[in-house]
């Protein structure tokens, strides 16, 4: 099975490419790598991300993979969006002033600092309980890495959650064909390993 | 939000040693096979500090060990030694590396933009500082880089200074007390931790569970340590390990 699966991953000058390469490839998926549009197709898309919003955007649609994306989401083919990524598909940011993607019922605010307690970035583990399914194991754990959190309109599309020091975000969401991640599976070995293992089987079958 | 628990390696020459305050490297094995181990066992990151004094990290050659390491690590990558501009950054962090370690001795020398640089392009959490505390002749706390006479008042202010320039972590690192195994400088840990607003790592001294424990009461977010996780077996046989998952969970207190 794993040799039939292709994965892209984009690459648009922002984030450690290399990680999520490795581990896709270690999970035994065909794995490429684009920074510009591509007229392949894929079983699956990553949008990875390391930075800040703007630059985000700026880097997709300098690209042209805005247009891969939105021609590859109307033909619903699945996307992840890691970190960065996941913010980048929502409407917009307090990080920036640029517009999102879009694809997803969202906004993105920075995390309120806490006393001394919840100290910004949030960066370190944390466990991520499962919303409206059962996508997360109890005990799942990842690696977080970010100073601004995704803000949905709806609840419907949170599929995990995490407490940051009593602040509670969506840590996960689902919309239609493409899933947020706000941690890094790449980083967070054996439970990111089968967290992406189930967002490139299961959205395959559908 | 869970206590971190990082192992330190120190390499010389593509070879995995140990030290005594950085000083007197000693042989201890393999370090791909280091990584392999702690990413078997879980450990929740790793950092690598090459130490050599021959390391190119400007050239594909001089980042390869670098690399073996990163791509077979599954879990969150900083490295540090010889970082003293965004160039080197760069490469480092293209090759899998999630944040650059530098330390107080290279932000004096190279400045503040060393930081403000890498943070810019790359995101505050990408940047760790190490603030290098040691003793004066005279047994005063002194901040390295800084001539003897700077002492304990302005750690603080050095930190924040970091802080301002983009760093999104500090790492609190007493030398007197690396690779000697007398636990860590909780006093100076405290001192830094409420101070600043990102968080903190604890280094130097750690012993083991106990030390952990104490050093995240006294304000570190997390804690790192080299050979806490490195064992001399019998016939001289180096041991690495990393604590149960489990075990950890326990020690520290932590539940879902």
């Amino acid at each position: 099975m794993g040799s039939e699966i292709s994965i892209c991953i984009l690459d648009y000058g922002c984030g450690n490419i290399t990680s999520v390469n490795n581990i896709c490839r270690h999970l035994g998926f065909q794995a490429q790598v684009i920074s510009r549009p591509s007229s392949e197709s894929y079983s699956a898309i990553i949008l990875p991300g390391v930075g800040n919003f703007d630059q985000g955007m700026e880097g997709i649609k300098n690209s042209g993979l805005d247009e891969f994306l939105i021609q590859n989401h109307q033909n619903e083919v699945p996307i992840l969006g890691i970190c960065l990524g996941m913010q980048l598909l929502c409407r917009s940011s307090e990080e920036g002033v640029l517009e999102g993607l879009g694809f997803v019922d969202a906004t993105v605010k920075r995390i309120p600092r806490g006393e001394d307690e919840r100290r910004v970035p949030h960066l370190g583990w944390n466990f991520v309980r499962s919303r409206n399914g059962s996508l997360f194991n109890a005990q799942d754990r990842f690696y977080f890495a970010h100073s601004y959190y995704v803000e949905p309109e709806s609840g419907e599309i949170v599929c995990g959650v995490t407490n940051y020091k009593g602040f509670q975000f969506a840590s996960s969401y689902t919309s239609g064909t493409i899933i947020g991640a706000q941690f890094h599976p790449e980083k967070s070995h054996h439970f990111g390993m089968r967290f992406l293992e189930s967002f490139v089987t299961e959205g395959n079958r559908r | 939000m869970i206590p971190r628990l990082i192992p330190a390696i120190t390499i010389v020459n593509e070879k995995l040693v140990r030290t005594k305050m950085f000083k007197n490297p000693s042989y201890v094995g393999d370090p791909i096979n280091a990584v392999k181990i702690f990413n078997e066992k879980g450990a929740d990151e790793l950092i690598v500090f090459d130490i050599g004094v021959d390391k190119n990290l400007s050239t594909p050659n001089g980042l390869s060990i670098l690399r073996n390491i990163a791509d077979r690590a599954f879990m969150p990558l900083a490295y540090g030694g010889g970082i003293t501009d965004l160039i080197h950054a760069r490469a480092i962090i293209e090759v899998g590396y999630d944040k650059i370690v530098v330390s107080s001795l290279q932000v004096a020398k190279h400045g503040l933009r060393l930081i403000e640089e890498v943070a810019r392009v790359y995101g505050s959490q990408s940047v760790a500082v190490a603030l290098d505390v040691g003793r004066t002749f005279y047994g005063k706390e002194a901040v390295r880089g800084f001539s003897w006479y700077t002492s304990s008042p302005n750690i603080t202010d050095l930190a924040n200074s970091y802080v301002d320039a983009g760093a999104g972590e500090i790492v609190v690192r007493d030398i007197s007390r690396c690779g000697m195994g007398a636990g860590p400088n909780l006093g100076l840990l405290n001192k830094v931790a409420s101070s600043v607003e990102v968080p903190v790592v604890c280094a130097g001294g750690v012993r083991g569970l106990e030390d952990v424990k104490s050093a995240l009461t006294a304000g570190a977010q997390s804690v790192s340590a080299s050979n806490f996780f490195v064992f001399h077996g019998p016939r001289s046989a180096v041991l690495i390990t990393y604590p149960d998952r489990r075990d950890l969970d326990a020690s520290l207190g932590v539940n879902l």
